[in-house]
């Protein structure tokens, strides 16, 4: 029995338009294999528009028009057969949401409504998962758990807007981690966040995941984030992940050019030096260049890198790395 | 439930003035069902008299007391614009939010029916059809061909509301959360289409009412069931203005003044104290 939790093969998606006789894919996922192991927090990161969340999507097996799966498999291993995402019924989708999958969307100050009251979307969102329970049950566990992230049992009866930002994170964390799920989806959950707030709740779901022993799969593209609480972190660019690997080998050993780039522009203390910059934009996702994704901005490309694929292989660093020139 | 109603009586003066006209409206009703007379019944009184201690909204032309005859015109009206209004509603609500929610060939096809139901010229064809069937007509079945007839702006103005809540991080939450559509809707839709709803509510109210006025002064009613809008064609064809009895067109068209303008004012309270963001804008945060 491997320690895995989730893995996925091959994944490629696109979002694809049809619109007066004029079609559109735009190919936002290319070609993702992912190892998540269980018990580990792992992390994407990526820039603005390079496939993360869409990729969380997808790991979420939560997939609606325009965006199409067009290959590969997302697979549930947390129960006794593993689980295809994308073969599930709606109804075996139901069952494993929330109780083994939870997914705090982009933006999850905006997970609760506005015109409801927090208790309200408790019972809305988890209890449906959670029907075990009484609903007087039901609400003393809500009250516990939150109790646990230093919510008074007030907070319930208010509507988000009564609360702070931070209160409202962590009323977030806490509906994504009510049921202590397997795996915990946190798309981009500080971004809203200043630095102090961020700290806290990074530190919270830190926490949570000691706690639970789960998984943590967090994208944001805050390497800084990163650095502090991911174990393993992806790169991702342009729809594929261009290096994979421990966080310390990812910031003390880049394999792959992009990362050693985007490693490079993080300010250090004392550091004195001119930050460099690549030239040129991320490739416009409906229409990829061909071979490596990144070969219009490498400094180092060669001819090879226009015209083939790499695949993500295991290089000297330790870190796997999609790239032909990194050893 | 009494909170709210002694707070919102305290704070408010629209809801203060609403209640005073529902109040109004509701003995009003009341005492059409203790009425001395039929509500037709001519020369039960003096003809043409003014208002007075006796006769409070003075008296028609042929001899009916205007005070008794408005509890019957305003128990007629008002329950043909609630019947009217609820029956459009139904529709406008199954309409709007389903098809904003569902999108796609679902939207496409009722949106089609949504728009040419708007581009209808409504009053040509009330008048055709109450033309036609007069013989036929009560006010129930006119008041179901109202319906049928109004939803359709207010579907557009609720599908436009859904098209947006849809895209909110909350509507995919609870869809990630397998919660079925209808719950999705009516639970976490709901309350954000709710202020609106209840103000196209009395529009719609005070539309099919408008309506039924313009169709009863042309005569185009059962005239022996009193309604305002058949008063006033009585009144218009008793030459009331021009004979001097001011208070025959008076009597409708201040009653109607008043109770509307307490259902609305009445509306926009309540909207305000279920609104939550009111709550927010009292205190002088942003809106």
């Amino acid at each position: 029995m491997s320690d895995l939790i989730l893995q996925t093969k091959g994944l490629r998606a696109s979002y694809i338009t049809h619109l007066y006789g004029i079609d559109r894919e735009v190919k936002v996922v290319d070609g993702v294999d992912l190892s998540i192991k269980k018990n580990e927090f792992f992390g994407i990161a990526g820039e603005s528009g390079c496939g993360k969340t869409t990729l969380l999507k997808l790991i979420a097996g939560f997939c609606k028009p325009p965006l199409q799966v067009q290959a590969g498999s997302v697979e549930f291993l947390g129960l006794k057969e593993p689980m295809s995402l994308f073969e599930a019924t709606e109804a075996e989708l139901y069952k494993i949401r929330w109780r083994n999958i939870s997914y705090i969307m982009q933006g999850s100050m905006n997970v609760l409504n506005p015109v409801r009251k927090i208790f309200k979307s408790f019972e809305d969102f988890a209890y449906p998962h959670m029907l075990e329970l009484t609903p007087a049950g039901f609400k003393q566990r809500v009250i516990e758990h939150l109790g646990n992230l230093r919510l008074s049992k007030e907070v319930l009866e208010t509507y988000p807007h009564e609360l702070s930002g931070g209160m409202r994170q962590r009323v977030t964390i806490g509906l994504a981690t009510l049921c202590s799920p397997e795996i915990i989806i946190a798309d981009e959950p500080t971004t809203a966040l200043d630095v102090v707030v961020q700290r806290e709740t990074l530190g919270l779901i830190k926490r949570i995941q000691k706690e639970l022993a789960n998984t943590i799969i967090l994208v944001t593209h805050d390497l800084a984030v990163h650095a502090n609480v991911s174990d393993r972190i992806a790169i991702m660019y342009a729809g594929t992940i261009v290096e994979e690997g421990k966080t310390t080998d990812i910031f003390d050993r880049p394999a792959h050019p992009y990362t050693q780039h985007l490693i490079r522009s993080l300010p250090r203390l004392g550091d004195k030096e001119k930050k460099g910059y690549l030239k040129g934009a991320p490739p416009n996702l409906a229409d990829p260049p061909p071979g490596c994704r990144f070969h219009p901005r490498c400094p180092l490309a060669v001819d090879r890198c226009r015209v083939e694929v790499p695949k993500l292989e295991l290089k000297k660093s330790g870190t796997m790395a999609a790239c032909f020139l990194a050893e | 439930m009494i909170n709210a109603f002694t707070g919102l009586w305290k704070t408010s003066g629209y809801f203060r003035f609403g209640i005073v006209a529902v109040v109004f409206a509701v003995v009003m009703v009341v005492l059409s069902f203790f009425s001395p007379y039929k509500p037709m019944e001519s020369y039960a009184v003096a003809a043409d008299a003014p208002p007075s201690l006796e006769n409070w909204f003075g008296t028609t032309s042929r001899g009916q007391d205007l005070f008794w005859q408005m509890t019957f015109a305003l128990r007629n009206s008002l329950a043909f614009g609630i019947i009217t209004a609820l029956l459009s509603r139904i529709i406008a609500i199954f309409v709007g939010m389903y098809s904003g929610y569902k999108g796609g060939w679902f939207d496409k096809v009722l949106m089609s029916v949504n728009d040419s139901f708007v581009i209808m010229p409504v009053l040509p064809i009330l008048l055709l059809l109450n033309f036609l069937l007069r013989d036929q007509m009560n006010w129930f079945y006119m008041s179901l061909m109202m319906a049928l007839l109004g939803w359709a702006w207010d579907a557009r103005l609720i599908r436009s509301q859904v098209l947006s809540l849809k895209e909110r991080v909350f509507s995919e939450t609870a869809v990630f959360c397998g919660m079925p559509t209808r719950k999705i809707i009516f639970r976490e839709h709901m309350p954000y289409v709710l202020p609106v709803l209840f103000s196209t509510t009395i529009n719609n109210l005070l539309w099919s009412i408008g309506m039924e006025v313009t169709l009863s002064i042309l005569g185009l009613t059962n005239l022996n069931n009193p309604t305002i809008g058949v008063v006033i064609f009585w009144a218009n064809q008793h030459q009331a203005m021009i004979s001097g009895s001011w208070w025959w067109v008076a009597a409708p068209v201040i009653v109607t003044v008043f109770v509307f303008t307490g259902f609305y004012l009445l509306s926009v309270s309540i909207n305000e104290f279920i609104d939550p963001r009111t709550r927010l804008r009292m205190k002088g945060g942003a809106a």
